[in-house]
């Protein structure tokens, strides 16, 4: 069936007054909880700390982008970034043989049941499932029970749990539906009848693969890595439960920020992380499209 | 007659919970467009499935110019299929969509792209050239689908139902491209339809599907003039069948005896058919008599008439219970009979056909 061209292509007609009627609640509550509170934070980075107070008030000062990367919150910003990037790589890279598997193999019904399963670890809160992993990677966790017993290690490995091993495995359990989801959909947007097209004209498996698949599947990995990285750069949990001594993530580092009532340079932080990682979605937006991803599917 | 087939098909078969190709043989000569004719569901796309590579058969044989090719992948097969759905490359531009066959035979950049601007004038599509998939019309992507398998000079081309989902103007201007490009370039071509029009006005042979077996293969003409049974007349537009009550060979015609009337028909290709004869006419060739003209059929009560543009189709009802679609030209002058109302009909010089009776399901 012919796609419809998406609506970015309708010429920049912009919204008719109906159509603006009818997108109003939904943008009502985009401006309401969405740009709102971000353009509160931006403000308020700009203000200053008042001691009398303990409060913020309105004398304009850059001290607290000043402060950013003071008492070593530099390496926090580089490291929380570096370990999403880590988790977001290896998520992606577990989630396109998955996403394959559901996308091309199997029909809608089972891509539907397929995709419901990976989603269950989210039946339960964080924290179990961060705890969960204790139990799993600990010094009487499940795999160092087993290496024991088969003899393999004598003394239980101690790099399996606080450390930056652990809080990858963590996370990468915790954020791996994230990448599936949109792999998934790059997947089930390939007609069966394109592939079966390059190998009339004479292409063999891995051209079909590089010709083909990847490109067709190319902005649906980038939303996957973009969608894990960003959860990852937001986490705390996985960091505190499995990390080791002295780990800390850019959402601890606002929390500790906040607790000393310091609250210009929290917002700054916060609105730093968020200015990067829209950068990021919408340069990755304009080159690759990913909005296409969520137009309807035919399934 | 010497030189192999371009295309053999050997005894093949082919099995998912029911057969859906039964033990079909046939032969496309080099360099001639054959068209397989056949309803919905007959079995058709499978075929050509086959052939391309992108269906393995139950059992049975392929063969192109004489080599068994069974086994091996759709790439590396001598022929280029035009599917159904065309599968162009959402994420290419047209040229980039005709050039990639190109591409993956390694041919050098300057040389793909004279080839695919040459293709691109053959179709009539020059300036669409950077043109992304989604902004082409129906006809247009059909036409680039032709430019990227014709581009490759494959010596076998399939088309499955090539001209299917178009209005009748690109139809037809689709059709004399295709012809003009077979002429042409001499390919040989084997397309699949259920479109009687495109198979007579396109091929030279004609194979007859039904729900996976071959009902008879000739000549535009001969399936027309000549259909091997009932299966096949229907097919191709006699749509007034009778069912005699007896038929008697005569010397010269034979007659047949409907609702107590003698019919002179003519004389049966095939003799002593399982399931008896039936009478078969083209619809348009009756008329109804007029009231002092020697019938060759009466009376029949009118049941209904519909207007259909050009004609009138008239539904009728035999003494005997047996029900009769025919067509009068609505610019005729000859008044449309009111329903209920008894006529008798001629369809003198014309004589019926005697043919097979094939119309239950086998
Ligand atoms: N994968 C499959 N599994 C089971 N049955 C199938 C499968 N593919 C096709 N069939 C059946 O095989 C028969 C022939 O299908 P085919 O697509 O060849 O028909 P066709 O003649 O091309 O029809 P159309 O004119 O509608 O395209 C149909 O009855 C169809 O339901
Ligand atoms: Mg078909």
């Amino acid at each position: 069936m012919p796609r419809e061209p998406g609506p970015d292509e309708s010429a920049g007609a912009g919204l008719r007054p109906a159509g603006f009627l009818l997108a109003l609640p939904s943008l009502a509550v985009f401006v309401g909880v969405g740009f709102i509170p971000l353009a509160l934070i931006a403000t308020w980075s700009f203000w200053s700390f008042d001691p009398d107070t303990y409060w913020i008030k309105p004398a304009w000062s850059f001290a607290s982008y000043a402060a950013l990367l003071d008492n070593g919150r530099a390496t926090v910003f580089l490291r929380t970034a570096g370990l999403a990037a880590l988790t977001a790589t290896a998520s992606t890279l577990l989630a396109v043989p998955a996403a394959a598997v559901v996308g091309l193999l199997s029909g809608p019904r089972r891509a539907a049941l397929l995709l419901a399963l990976f989603t269950i670890p989210f039946f339960t809160s964080g924290l179990v499932r961060a705890f969960a992993w204790r139990l799993v990677l600990g010094r009487q966790g499940v795999i160092n029970n087993a290496l024991m017993s088969l003899g393999i290690v004598e003394t239980p490995v101690e790099w399996l749990l606080f450390s930056d091993f652990a809080v990858l495995m963590g996370m990468v359990a915790a954020y791996l539906p994230f990448a599936i989801v949109p792999i998934v959909l790059a997947f089930a947007r390939i007609e069966h009848s394109v592939i079966r097209a390059s190998q009339d004209l004479g292409a063999g498996f891995w051209t079909v693969l590089a010709t083909i698949v990847l490109p067709l599947v190319l902005p649906g990995i980038v939303a996957g890595f973009l969608f894990v990285f960003v959860a990852a750069v937001g986490t705390s949990m996985e960091v505190q439960l499995l990390g080791g001594a002295g780990a800390s993530s850019i959402s601890i580092m606002i929390d500790d920020v906040l607790r000393v009532v310091n609250f210009p340079l929290a917002f700054a932080i916060a609105t730093v992380v968020v200015t990067v990682l829209t950068v990021l979605i919408i340069i990755a937006n304009r080159a690759l499209r990913l909005s296409r991803l969520f137009e309807s599917l035919g399934i | 007659m010497s030189s192999p087939a371009a295309i053999a098909l050997d005894h093949v078969t082919k099995v998912y919970d029911k057969p859906v190709v039964s033990d079909i043989s046939l032969e496309v000569p080099e360099g001639s467009f054959v068209t397989v004719l056949g309803p919905s569901g007959s079995g058709k796309s499978t075929i050509l499935q086959i052939i391309g590579g992108f269906l393995q058969p139950t059992a049975g044989r392929i063969l192109f110019a004489g080599t068994d090719m069974t086994a091996l992948p759709p790439n590396k097969r001598p022929c280029n299929t035009i599917f159904q759905d065309l599968g162009l490359f959402p994420h290419m531009t047209v040229a980039e969509n005709v050039a990639y066959g190109l591409k993956v035979r390694g041919v050098d950049p300057a040389t793909r792209r004279k080839c695919t601007a040459e293709m691109l004038a053959i179709v009539a599509l020059e300036g669409y050239e950077r043109r992304p998939i989604h902004q082409l019309s129906g006809g247009q992507r059909q036409r680039v689908a032709l430019a990227r398998a014709l581009v490759l000079d494959p010596a076998v081309l399939l088309l499955d139902e090539p001209l299917t989902g178009l209005d009748e103007r690109l139809r037809q201007q689709l059709r004399g491209e295709i012809s003009r490009l077979h002429r042409r370039l001499g390919a040989t071509i084997l397309a699949v339809t259920h479109n009687q029009d495109e198979a007579l006005s396109l091929s030279d042979r004609i194979i007859v599907l039904r729900a996976g077996r071959i009902e008879q293969i000739g000549t535009p003409r001969e399936i027309f003039e000549r259909p091997a049974n009932a299966f096949v007349a229907r097919f191709v537009g006699f749509d007034a069948i009778l069912k005699p009550e007896c038929v008697d060979s005569g010397i010269a015609d034979w007659h047949a005896r409907v609702a107590g009337r003698d019919i002179r028909c003519e004389p049966p290709v095939s003799r002593d058919p399982a399931n008896g004869y039936v009478l078969v006419l083209r619809p348009e060739r009756i008329r109804i008599a007029h009231p002092k003209e020697r019938s060759d059929l009466g009376p029949l009560t009118v049941i209904s008439t519909a207007y259909k543009g050009r004609d009138v189709e008239v539904e009728s009802r035999l003494v005997d219970g047996q029900a009769l679609k025919f067509l009068i030209s609505a610019d005729s002058g000859v008044a449309v009979p009111a329903s209920g109302s008894s006529i008798e009909i001629v369809w003198e010089p014309i004589k019926p056909l005697l043919l097979p009776d094939a119309l239950v399901e086998p």
